[in-house]
């Protein structure tokens, strides 16, 4: 009896303990998300009483230029800037893990900037972006260094792509093929650029509390065995922290998918759309920019989106854990 | 650092040199460590390089910011150029609808910790009030807490369904309240005393907060930075304390779809913000919370990854201190609060770090919810006024630096609770 008692007790103290979580989440989460599928099965624009359309929405989706655009966009992005921002951050940390005096204040120190806000790092990139800003005068430096000069260009307003950059060097025009295969244009490259360098040092610290749980033992024996450094990091390192990079490399995608603090302030999408992305597409039609608020339209391409990070993360996973087996 | 890692290619074969090889390895061991300090100390300067040329900036003139080439100090020091950002006007005056959701997120605060900590010292075993009184009398001053804010809300808004979304969420988290004191059959009369009190408290604490939100102005700079301060903080302390609640009920407690719930909160933790983007953003327009602090709080309230956190965390600490209280014929809320939070301290620092600077750094939400200049948060506020004065970059960077100093002083001051927390994250996560 007294057991029984106490038992109910527990049940609904726990039940009160959890109750402000799942009120919450029922709320904003799951019938947020349940009322999303139906809104995305509708046309709705938040003034009249949705109409429902069926697939409408995704086949609209599948066919807008602008969508598709988004989507070639951000996955130049996720394929640039996932590796060199994981390469990056797994740098940082090996060399922040080497044992020295004053390494924690070296770690402090490379980690205050991202502590800070998107907005901030990115409004003084903006500035530092401009024609008559530093990085222009930094390579103008460089290149006098080889005796040439630095034509100061507009970063922020440059649509030529990697590729055709590259054939035009030699002489070559490739502004005739599609473009999604004329790469990422140069203001595109500029906002990765300044997203691997603020966002590699986050992940440096997960890095870095990953080595220094790798046993100090093992490189100590290999390099007994006459491993050397570089053969250590590929033997040792790299396979005990498989499952931090498997974790950093998903964080990284479902982050850098749905990009848009620097879109929204840089570019707007621009120029020619070659900044598009899809979370400032849904962003722009929910607060009705290009006429009223397509809500059905923008919920199906946050499907869409939801869709593709999720073949991507489980792409990585078996592509990770393949490599597992190799050791 | 053994021998076996320096270049002995250029030995030819069968010739020993022992003596080249040692001499080789104390160069590499004497260079190697400068080497790595000037290696760090330079990626160190790159990472700090923008906030370095944007704080300098802060003192040009407005010829000098965009001159070519750029400067590196300021021709001359503008130091008026810090005050200025504090005069700007972006007009608009405070509406009362958004001063009184200010002050009322405020009071929530107060109400719900005053109640809770209050409440504690009643927990005396069933003396005084009995419970077939004092538990619907309880009840019944829930709803007046929710029936009050109402009506509070009412006051500056002419809006049925935000007056009624707003008293709900009060009606419920002091119901929540309720239930929790109710299970370690307390005094009834020191619960209803401590609710009156909290009562009070969160009351004067909404009028305070949202008269200092009317003084701040409308789209004023101290208005922008009023605003975040108070959502930063405001957020962070109730989600801290409800995502401790969580955690404790999960780790510790035993209920009937307890690990179900854990799991489902685990799976919900992958799902992408931009899914629920649209639809929240819809029943947020219809509650009518649209330009009001409710938008950015009440959502956000629990958070996944924290309960998470501290549910490994709580896991983590022995039983025995509390098997040992509940011997002595302690209740859980009291095992919860008197053992469980104090050891647990240092992850709530974490957690609250973490969460503060998740809102002081937000930028989609805000922009979405947020568009009347007197309800801005500082990272809207950036961004709309680098488009309204493209040519004043020197005030721009002094938003941006302002904007700044907040998330790295506290990093600074707590640097090691930050690490372990991201550190924490990625490895358990």
């Amino acid at each position: 009896m007294l057991r029984d008692r106490r038992a109910r007790t527990e049940a609904l103290t726990g039940y009160f303990f959890i109750a402000p979580y799942l009120l919450i989440t029922l709320v904003f989460t799951i019938g947020v998300i349940a009322f999303a599928i139906y809104v995305s099965f509708t046309k709705f624009n938040l003034f009249q009483a949705p109409e429902w359309t069926g697939l409408d929405n995704y086949a609209k989706a599948f066919g807008d230029a602008k969508f598709l655009r988004s989507l070639g966009n951000v996955f130049w992005y996720v394929v640039i800037v996932v590796p060199a921002q994981t390469a990056l951050a797994l740098g940082l940390a090996v060399l922040l893990n080497a044992k020295i005096r004053g390494s924690s204040f070296f770690r402090t120190v490379f980690y205050a900037p991202s502590v800070t806000s998107s907005v901030v790092i990115t409004m003084i990139f903006f500035w530092m972006y401009l024609k008559t800003g530093y990085i222009n005068l930094f390579f103008t430096k460089l290149w006098a260094l080889g005796g040439a000069t630095w034509e100061p260009i507009q970063w922020l307003n440059n649509p030529t792509g990697l590729f055709e950059g590259i054939a035009a060097a030699f002489g070559g025009d490739i502004s005739n093929v599609h473009w999604f295969f004329q790469g990422p244009s140069v203001t595109w490259m500029a906002i990765m650029f300044q997203n691997i360098f603020t966002t590699a040092p986050t992940f440096m610290i997960i890095f870095l509390a990953a080595l220094q749980d790798v046993p100090p033992g093992l490189h100590e024996a290999a390099s007994i065995d006459g491993a050397s450094r570089w053969q250590r990091f590929r033997m040792i390192t790299i396979p005990m922290l498989r499952p931090v990079i498997f974790l950093i490399v998903v964080l990284g995608t479902i982050g850098t998918w749905q990009i848009f603090d620097q879109v929204k302030i840089l570019t707007a999408g621009g120029p020619l759309d070659t900044t598009l992305t899809p979370v400032y597409l849904i962003f722009i039609e929910a607060l009705g920019v290009l006429g009223p608020p397509r809500m059905g339209f923008a919920s199906a391409m946050a499907f869409v989106l939801a869709a593709i990070i999720f073949v991507f993360t489980l792409i990585q996973r078996r592509f990770i854990e393949t490599g597992t087996e190799m050791y | 650092m053994p021998v076996s890692e320096t270049n002995t290619t250029e030995m030819g074969p069968g010739i020993p040199a022992p003596k080249d090889r040692q001499w080789t390895a104390r160069v590499v061991r004497l260079v190697r460590r400068p080497l790595l300090y000037l290696l760090l100390t330079a990626i160190g300067l790159v990472l700090f390089t923008p906030f370095i040329l944007a704080f300098l900036g802060t003192f040009k003139s407005d010829a000098e910011i965009i001159a070519w080439p750029p400067s590196f100090l300021p021709a001359e020091w503008l130091f008026e150029n810090w005050p200025k950002l504090f005069s700007t006007d972006f007009g608009g005056r405070p509406r009362p609808e958004g001063a009184t959701s200010l002050g009322l997120m405020a009071g929530m605060l107060v109400f719900f910790g005053a109640f809770l900590l209050g409440g504690m010292s009643s927990e005396t075993k069933g003396r005084g009030v009995p419970r077939r009184i004092g538990l619907p009398a309880a009840i019944g001053l829930a709803f007046l807490v929710g029936a009050m804010a109402a009506w509070y809300v009412g006051l500056g808004f002419d809006g049925r369904l935000l007056q009624l979304t707003v008293g709900a969420a009060f009606f419920v988290i002091a119901l929540i309240g309720v239930g929790v004191l109710a299970m370690s059959e307390p005094d009834w009369g020191r619960v209803l005393l401590a609710m009156v009190a909290a009562l009070l408290l969160g009351g004067l604490t909404t009028v305070l907060f949202e008269v200092f939100a009317v003084i701040a102005g409308g789209g004023r700079f101290s208005r922008w930075l009023y605003n975040t301060a108070l959502l930063s903080t405001v957020r962070a302390f109730i989600m801290v304390l409800f995502s401790a609640m969580a955690a404790y009920a999960f780790a510790r407690l035993r209920f009937p779809g307890r690990n179900f719930i854990f799991a489902f909160m685990l799976a919900s933790m992958m799902i992408p913000g931009a899914v629920t983007l649209i639809p929240a953003f819809i029943v947020i327009a219809k509650m009518q919370w649209v330009n009001t602090a409710y938008s950015l709080v009440i959502p956000s309230l629990v958070n996944a990854f924290g309960i998470f956190l501290l549910t490994q965390f709580f896991k983590a600490i022995p039983r025995e201190l509390e098997e040992s209280a509940f011997i002595d014929g302690a209740s859980f809320f009291q095992i919860f609060n008197t053992i469980v939070l104090p050891l647990a301290k240092p992850a709530l620092l974490t957690l609250f770090i973490l969460q503060f600077q998740g809102m002081w750094n937000d930028f989609l939400t805000p922009l979405l919810y947020l568009n009347t200049p007197d309800m801005w948060v500082l990272n809207v506020a950036l961004s709309v006024f680098q488009q309204q004065y493209t040519a004043a970059w020197n005030i721009t960077l002094v938003g941006a630096m302002v904007n700044a100093i907040v998330p790295l002083t506290m990093f600074f001051a707590f640097s090691r609770y930050y690490i372990e927390g991201v550190s924490y994250a990625g490895l358990k996560g």
